[in-house]
């Protein structure tokens, strides 16, 4: 009963702060709001016991990358404008192109066959995930931060050849 | 009923921390002052009450009834949010803390993911704090402060990696049990990532010598330049209740928790060592110079940063040997 309860929270909390991150004039509380809706992620994933999954969505969403778009935000100055215009004459196309993939997605999700709760999160346990991915995946796991790291060099090296000229 | 008797349970548990950190807040106010003053050759606070003990209570009138001004410019509701959103991750943390052998709110599997990951959410507080008071110097002691606290927070996670492998556990109960006796404490296993943590600690909590942030000759006060009232009050709540946060975690890694060698109880000793870190913590802050903001991030990335890796590193090859 409330788990349901919470579940309602977090989905109508994810919902609305979605709809303010698209709909709000000033750039800083949509980055804020963003900031929101990935909490309510989090909690929704913390119902389902994946407790890791929370945990570094938050670490990784939050204290990464909202942060960085919050840095962002500021280090412009027209962007953090009290009022600044943030549409385009695009809408009609945004529209059909936002509903064909929310309507692929409920679809997709509606007829694949979910997983019992109980088995979930026995997938999901930080143990488990550990041995997942350091033992039956290492491989993949290690070309992955090869390219990540790849990815990091890049960025150091295109900003320095900035800076000389 | 269970319902309901679950939710009074739960407020119980959130009052009776919050009861914690406010005493604890007051004796930190009192005990940094006095401190401070011993370290530079004062008398420090010693009128209201016995040594001056009551003097917290006395700030916290004057906090109180102080009128609370908002510049006028500002994004008002920014200005309200941040510093409670700045209290609220720094009090999530409190949770999962083990006070003694079965004294902790909520026992969970990752403990220690879970307060890295309410911890992180007090950037966002301080950047709402930079951003709506519209000034320049709070924009810019946000910045800055937001900038340390990520460069140092790779440090200070590393850090803790080699506390992790030896006791192949996140749950910090499991950590602290698995440090048998005296010399069974990290701190003779991990000294480097001892001092790894303490540092990067500091710098986290935005402490001199790592007070950039709120440089008062280079920024007045940084991101609470325009806090006034309780506002202010509640931002300088939050830095204590980080700071006992901060030290209860390095007592649970490297000093064995609540485990002690006398009659006394496990809570005592618990928090006798957190103040005893805490000491440290107050010793830094009156006794270094600030770092210049180049210094410290090359500090952080050049220096710090390596050092935590070669501790996984050997960590690591020595279990594999044994």
């Amino acid at each position: 009963m409330i788990e349901k309860f919470q579940f309602y929270i977090f989905a109508a909390m994810l919902i609305m702060s979605a709809a303010g991150v698209v709909t709000l004039k000033n750039i800083f509380h949509s980055a804020l709001l963003l900031g929101v809706a990935l909490l309510s992620v989090a909690g929704l994933y913390l119902l389902t016991g994946a407790e890791f999954l929370a945990a570094v969505q938050i670490i990784v969403y939050i204290g990464g990358i909202l942060t960085l778009i919050i840095f962002a935000v500021m280090f412009t100055k027209d962007l953090s404008d009290k009022h600044v215009r943030q549409t385009n004459g695009q809408k009609p196309a945004a529209f059909m192109i936002s509903s064909v993939i929310f309507g692929v997605m409920t679809y997709g999700i509606l007829r694949s066959p979910l997983p019992d709760r109980d088995q979930a999160v026995k997938i999901a346990d930080t143990a488990s995930i550990g041995r997942v991915l350091f033992r039956d995946y290492v491989l993949a796991f290690e070309v992955l931060s090869v390219v990540l790291l790849i990815a990091l060099a890049g960025v150091i090296i295109i900003a320095m050849k900035e800076k000389k000229k | 009923m269970t319902l309901l008797f679950e939710l009074i349970k739960q407020l119980i548990i959130a009052a009776v921390l919050l009861g914690f950190i406010a005493v604890n807040a007051m004796f930190l106010i009192w005990l940094e002052r006095r401190l401070c003053a011993r370290f530079q050759v004062r008398i420090g606070p010693n009128r209201v009450g016995f040594q001056g003990c009551l003097q917290p209570i006395a700030d916290m009138i004057k906090l109180l009834q102080k009128e609370n001004i908002v510049p006028k410019d500002s994004d008002q509701l920014i200005h309200l949010l941040a510093p409670i959103v700045v209290f609220t991750a720094a009090f999530m943390a409190y949770l999962s803390l083990p006070f003694g052998p079965k004294l902790i709110a909520l026992d969970m599997d990752m403990g220690i993911l879970y307060i890295f990951a309410v911890t992180t959410l007090s950037v966002i507080g301080i950047l709402m704090a930079g951003w709506g008071s519209n000034n320049k110097y709070s924009l810019l002691g946000g910045m800055r402060s937001v900038a340390q606290i990520i460069s140092y927070e790779i440090p200070l996670v590393l850090s803790i990696f080699g506390v992790i492998m030896l006791s192949n556990t996140l749950r910090l109960p499991g950590i602290v049990e698995s440090q048998k006796g005296f010399f069974g404490w990290y701190i003779f296993q991990q000294p480097l990532a001892f001092v790894i943590y303490i540092i990067a600690a500091t710098a986290e909590l935005n402490r001199a010598p790592f007070d950039i942030p709120e440089a008062e000759s280079e920024l007045t006060a940084g991101y609470h330049t325009e806090y006034s009232g309780m506002r202010f009050g509640i931002f300088f709540l939050a830095e204590f209740t980080s700071m006992f946060m901060v030290s209860a975690l390095a007592v649970c890694l490297f000093l064995g928790g609540w485990q002690g060698f006398g009659i006394l109880p496990a809570p005592l000793w618990f928090i006798g060592k957190c103040y005893a870190v805490i000491f440290l913590l107050i010793w830094f802050r009156w006794t270094f110079p600030r770092l210049r903001v180049d210094q410290l991030m090359a500090f952080g990335w050049k220096i710090l940063t390596p050092l935590a890796f070669l501790n996984i590193l050997v960590t690591g090859l020595l279990i594999s040997v044994k």
